[in-house]
């Protein structure tokens, strides 16, 4: 499979602060990679690196097989933080402009204006724009020139409900139908896990981890949560029966990610050792549990 | 290369303060046709000697204009806010994320910015004789040395105007664009005026700021001097901003 981004222990420093340490992510063609991170984490530090908007302190980042941005700009769609656009012209003029360097035509930029619900707004000019138009015109304007690997840094920050939706069905368009690549930060972990294939958490500038979206859901499924008077006492002796790694204590119960069919057989080995459990019952853990639990914060929540 | 220096005619072109500076700049050569052509009719109105009037003619003007400064201030102005939107809208990101470099991205800044600058020389050229003709003004002395001092004043604006870019494209945000752009040219020769009277030396540093070099056009011995002092400043500023920006973290 064709490796769409690879980076070598990606660091950046400002000063003495390491924005982005050591990062070796993999994208393969086709994958949605959602890029998950509280603020300041590291995301857009390392997205900026990826378009060489930055340079790296240390580390490579090699795309579409081992080139550099220079070699493979044209074939990259980025939105980085607020949308690059000329504020005193028209979003037609704005697509027109880009579409000198990026490609497309008049038809083209108006099919786009019309696929992000822009085709109706005249000769408004950019700066009378809301929030969202100026995202959905960056999101267009990213989509100038038909790039295979589209870079998208909190594209749905400052759209409604609706408009989230229309951007969520047309990435998943954009991936389904021309297979075009996906890296894309967002808070709203609700709305990324709809679309996402591969997940890619980083705290402090680390990449904590990369999972598959299906292998995440899995391991979500999986947990038992057993609540005792001694905690210690109960992990002690269900080490008999389960990996120690698999064992956790949190929120003063006990959580179990595998044997979760297994609950009569976890009592009884309790009991037989004189514990008690008030209660033992399956939890389906939210993917938001999940990334809480990994980075130990909280995240914006999507009504 | 060719795209890009596409796009930013395109963008500076289509930049408000453009037009507006360059209206600004063409009423400044006719108000001061108006003025001169008023002032001396008055003068012999009331008595005074017609050879006055004679002396003046469209070179002169034209020369008067271009090297009195007023030209590199709205250049100044529009430059700064070439530059400083493009920070301020943060359109650059967009191009460097498409794999040109900062040096590619500069270079065809710099063109559009020597474009502009041709455009308010010419027009203030046309606009200057078209206005001596409509008011009587000597309008027949233009010679291959006149032509040699227009461009020697041409190239020594040219050399300003890349200086502003290349001072743009380091501070990179509107509003101190324009002071640094204002402020240098206002305060830099006092600066070495002072030096040179406190040095005592022979040579004097301030004759070789560029300002100084653009009023010395007019004298055809001073030519030579001219194209080295501008061909420096703008391999300097160019070197300075290439220095400066290579590694420029684009916000």
């Amino acid at each position: 499979m064709e490796v769409i981004l690879k980076t070598n222990n990606l660091t950046k420093k400002f000063g003495k602060k390491i924005a982005v340490n050591k990062v070796n992510m993999t994208i393969n063609k086709g994958d949605i990679y959602g890029f998950i991170g509280k603020n300041g984490a590291g995301k857009t530090t390392f997205m900026k690196m990826v378009l060489g908007l930055s340079t790296p302190t240390s580390g490579e980042v090699e795309l579409f097989e081992g080139r550099k941005v220079k070699e493979v700009g044209l074939k990259i769609g980025s939105l980085i933080e607020s949308p690059g656009l000329y504020r005193n012209a028209t979003a037609y003029e704005n697509m027109y402009r880009f579409s000198i360097i990026f490609g497309g035509d008049d038809k083209k930029i108006k099919e786009l204006l019309k696929l992000v619900g822009l085709s109706k707004v005249g000769k408004k000019k950019v700066k009378d724009f809301s929030l969202g138009m100026k995202q959905r015109l960056g999101i267009a304007i990213s989509l100038l020139g038909d790039p295979e690997f589209l870079v998208l840094d909190e594209p749905i920050n400052g759209l409604d409900p609706a408009g989230i939706k229309e951007i969520r069905d047309i990435i998943l368009k954009l991936n389904k139908e021309k297979g075009i690549t996906f890296l894309i930060s967002s808070h709203l972990l609700d709305e990324l896990s709809k679309v996402v294939t591969k997940y890619g958490i980083i705290d402090h500038g680390r990449l904590l981890e990369e999972v598959d979206a299906n292998e995440l859901l899995e391991r979500c499924k999986n947990k038992l949560v057993i609540t005792t008077k001694d905690l210690e006492k109960t992990k002690k002796v269900l080490k008999q029966l389960v990996k120690e790694e698999d064992i956790k204590i949190k929120d003063n119960n006990i959580e179990i990610l595998s044997h979760v069919k297994e609950g009569e057989k976890i009592n009884k080995l309790l009991a037989e050792n004189g514990i008690y459990a008030s209660s033992i019952y399956a939890k389906l853990e939210s993917l938001e549990d999940y990334f809480i639990d990994k980075i130990g914060d909280t995240f914006e929540k999507i009504d | 290369m060719k795209k890009l220096i596409k796009l930013e005619l395109r963008n500076i072109l289509k930049q408000k303060s453009f037009l507006i500076c360059l209206i600004i700049s063409n009423a400044l050569v006719i108000i001061g046709i108006l003025a001169s052509s008023f002032l001396n009719k008055m003068i012999i109105e009331a008595g005074g000697s017609e050879d006055l009037f004679l002396g003046v003619n469209a070179f002169d003007t034209y020369m008067g204009y271009i090297t009195g400064g007023n030209i590199t201030l709205l250049l100044a102005i529009v430059i700064s806010i070439y530059f400083g939107s493009e920070a301020s809208d943060g359109t650059i990101k967009n191009i460097i994320a498409k794999g040109y470099t900062r040096t590619e991205f500069f270079t065809s800044k710099i063109i559009s910015v020597i474009f502009v600058t041709l455009i308010f020389i010419l027009t203030a050229l046309i606009l200057n004789y078209l206005m001596c003709f409509i008011m009587g003004i000597n309008i027949n002395a233009f010679s291959l040395k006149h032509l040699i001092q227009i461009g020697s004043a041409s190239l020594s604006i040219l050399a300003e105007t890349i200086m502003f870019s290349a001072l743009s494209f380091i501070i990179f945000k509107t509003g101190a664009n324009i002071v640094a752009n204002i402020c240098i040219p206002l305060l830099l020769p006092l600066a070495l005026t002072l030096l040179d009277v406190l040095s005592k030396s022979k040579i004097k540093v301030s004759d070789f700021w560029i300002e100084t070099t653009t009023t010395l056009s007019r004298d055809t011995s001073k030519i030579p001097v001219i194209l080295i002092v501008s061909t420096c400043y703008i391999i300097v500023f160019i070197l300075l901003s290439s220095i400066l920006t290579k590694r420029k973290e684009i916000k």
